[in-house]
């Protein structure tokens, strides 16, 4: 310990703290996972940096479509042809589809579970907050964190996708609707879904290393299943006019965009009018899901302690 | 049946369980006992006594497998304000430095923490508001995690080995100022410890604990009242009618601790015994039967399974 001047001496030395400030459970959050979440934030602010850098490129590819003609910029082998700046989007897009949301799985797993696991959260346990308030706190702390993050992402895809298909500069097919289809609002509803499987698998099982498999599993499982459901769900919803394009195939009827399911058979059946309307239902899908996993977190933590 | 709450008791227990794996033992089997309100009791028994699950579970921060316990007339809960509870392991945040660690009790318990109480607990210290709880030694980790543990205000505190890890000056002074404390507020409090000499000078009331059940339970005073240490002529035959708790030969006669029924032989050497060989005979002897002032009320437990 340090042998320097004292924070007190006596009575009068030391600062009485203060209770609160604004949203305090929040503030303590926020000081215990700044480090995690600061990785996080260089990791987010890389992605943005080739998205915001790879945009620059699509004036490269109209260049050359102007110069060689539309027909040989989508057929035919050009370095900036449709066929691989359709590629290079897809592959930024890697970085945003489901990524935040195992990451998010992984921290708040590890997170939650090592608190367990010390038995740190004893000291918070007797304090005078209930259980499900601190956690529902913390939780929501890091979802909204990490969500916030994601946005900014969400946006720079967006923005070069919507970009791309105005000026009909991406290939023709399924990659062109996976390009722009996937990413959006239903992207940081995966993020919530992340920090609640996280939870749930963090205070089931107890143990750091466990969780630090089991959030991330958890919540691509979940994904897995929904994408599933959702093609039984919304094959038939009525906001979308026509249904074309091909199964391409797959596992058990699941294809993927890096590691997030997706029914390619809807996603190919889409037109750009139903973007919203796909994108906002799959969000209340994987919203709702995710609230089950949180409640489910929560209803561990009541089993385990004492409550009211 | 049932029985009415009892405001004079701080600390009810009512046929309590509890076991941490499905097949394993019971740390604690049919656990009761009353503790009355204002007393200053001391919870001692041999390691894996259960000793610090009870307190844990009368903090809430475990839930029992069966029976029940009330603090101040109610179930126990995670988070009760009137409840403060000093585990054994001394759990803090290690990031944290000492002044945030204030402040997180006094953000935790708002409108019911002692900010000048916790200061008075942690000035002898000298910490450096830049120390790290993490880098401080375990004696001064219970200095902290005592300073939360008072600041809260509660009317019943439960401290598992408060001493454990303080030097003979720090033990001192910390006794000193949680003694004057509870002279002050008439705070309950339930302190285990190995050390029953140390206790024997704080505390006015004995919770023995062998084998998760309860082996005496009252005020210290009653306790060694209805003991005696005597030493005869002659054998175990004289000793009929008293409950012999433990007995050894002493030259050509016996000395026992017995729990008298009645009046002494006219030539026994009789003494009280001190608080030491009564917890340390009543330990060698797991057969004698238990002793509780005031005798407890038959349990719930016992009455639903009679009907039953």
């Amino acid at each position: 310990m340090s042998a320097t001047a004292p924070i007190a001496s006596g009575t009068s030395g030391m600062k009485t703290p203060r209770p609160g400030g604004r949203l305090p459970l929040v503030r303590i959050a926020v000081r215990q996972y700044w480090i995690p979440l600061l990785i996080l934030l260089v990791l987010a602010g890389r992605t943005a940096a080739v998205l915001i850098h790879h945009y620059d490129g699509w004036a490269d590819a109209v260049a050359l479509r102007d110069h060689v003609g539309s027909r040989a910029y989508h057929f035919g082998r050009y370095v900036d042809d449709a066929h691989n700046q359709t590629a290079k989007l897809l592959s930024d897009g890697t970085g945003v589809a489901f990524r935040p949301a195992l990451l998010a799985a992984l921290l708040t797993g590890v997170l939650t579970a090592r608190e367990w696991e010390s038995r740190r959260v004893v000291l918070v346990l007797t304090q005078s907050i209930a259980p499900r308030r601190w956690f529902t706190a913390r939780w929501s702390t890091l979802a909204v964190i990490i969500a916030s993050m994601t946005v900014p992402l969400v946006v720079a895809y967006r923005i070069s996708a919507v970009h791309a298909l105005r000026l009909d500069l991406l290939t023709y097919g399924s990659d062109r609707q996976n390009a722009y289809y996937t990413i959006g609002p239903v992207t940081v509803a995966y993020v919530v879904l992340g920090v609640a499987a996280g939870a749930l698998a963090g205070t089931l099982l107890r143990r750091a290393w466990l969780a630090l498999v089991a959030g991330p599993a958890l919540a691509w499982l979940a994904a897995a299943v929904l994408v599933r459901s959702r093609a039984v769900l919304l094959l038939d919803f009525p906001l979308f006019s026509k249904v074309h394009g091909l199964h391409p195939g797959g596992v058990l009827g699941l294809q993927f965009y890096d590691a997030l399911p997706e029914d390619s058979y809807l996603i190919n059946s889409l037109e750009p009018g139903d973007y919203w309307g796909y994108q906002i239902a799959s969000s209340v899908l994987v919203l709702a899901l995710a609230a089950l996993f949180g409640h489910a977190a929560l209803r561990v933590v009541r089993h385990r302690t004492a409550q009211r | 049946m049932s029985y009415p709450p009892r405001p004079d008791a701080a600390l009810v227990a009512d046929g309590v369980s509890k076991r941490y794996r499905r097949r394993g033992p019971d740390v604690l089997d049919g656990c009761t006992f009353h503790i009355p309100a204002g007393v200053v009791c001391a919870l001692v028994g041999p390691n894996g006594a259960g000793k610090s699950t009870l307190l844990e579970l009368a903090a809430g921060v475990q839930r029992t497998d069966r029976g029940s316990l009330e603090a101040f007339g109610g179930q126990v809960w995670a988070g009760h304000p009137r409840v403060a509870h000093l585990a054994q392991h001394r759990p803090l945040f290690h990031r944290f430095t000492v002044a945030e660690t204030l402040r997180l009790g006094a953000r935790l318990n708002v409108g019911n923490w002692d900010a000048e109480l916790a200061t008075r607990v942690v000035d002898p210290g000298r910490f450096h508001k830049d120390d790290r709880i993490g880098d401080l030694s375990g004696g001064e980790r219970t200095r902290i995690a005592l300073a939360l543990a008072l600041g809260k205000r509660a009317d019943l505190l439960l401290l598992d080995e408060p001493m454990a890890d303080l030097d003979v000056l720090a033990r001192q002074e910390l006794m000193g100022l949680l003694m004057a404390h509870v002279a002050d507020t008439g705070t309950t409090v339930v302190m285990s410890s190995h050390i029953i000499s140390e206790l024997a000078d704080a505390c006015d009331h004995l919770l023995l604990l062998d084998e998760g059940t309860t082996r005496l339970c009252g005020g210290i005073d009653e306790l060694v009242a209805a003991h005696a240490v005597v030493t005869l002529p002659g054998g175990l035959d004289r000793l009929a009618g008293h409950t012999v708790v433990e007995a050894r030969p002493a030259g050509r006669g016996t000395s026992a601790l017995i729990r008298t029924a009645g009046a002494p032989g006219d030539d026994w050497e009789v003494r009280p015994p001190s608080l030491e060989e009564l917890v340390l005979a009543h330990l060698a002897a797991p057969g004698v039967p238990g002793l509780a002032f005031p005798p407890n009320p038959p349990s719930r437990l016992h009455v639903k399974e009679t009907a039953a």
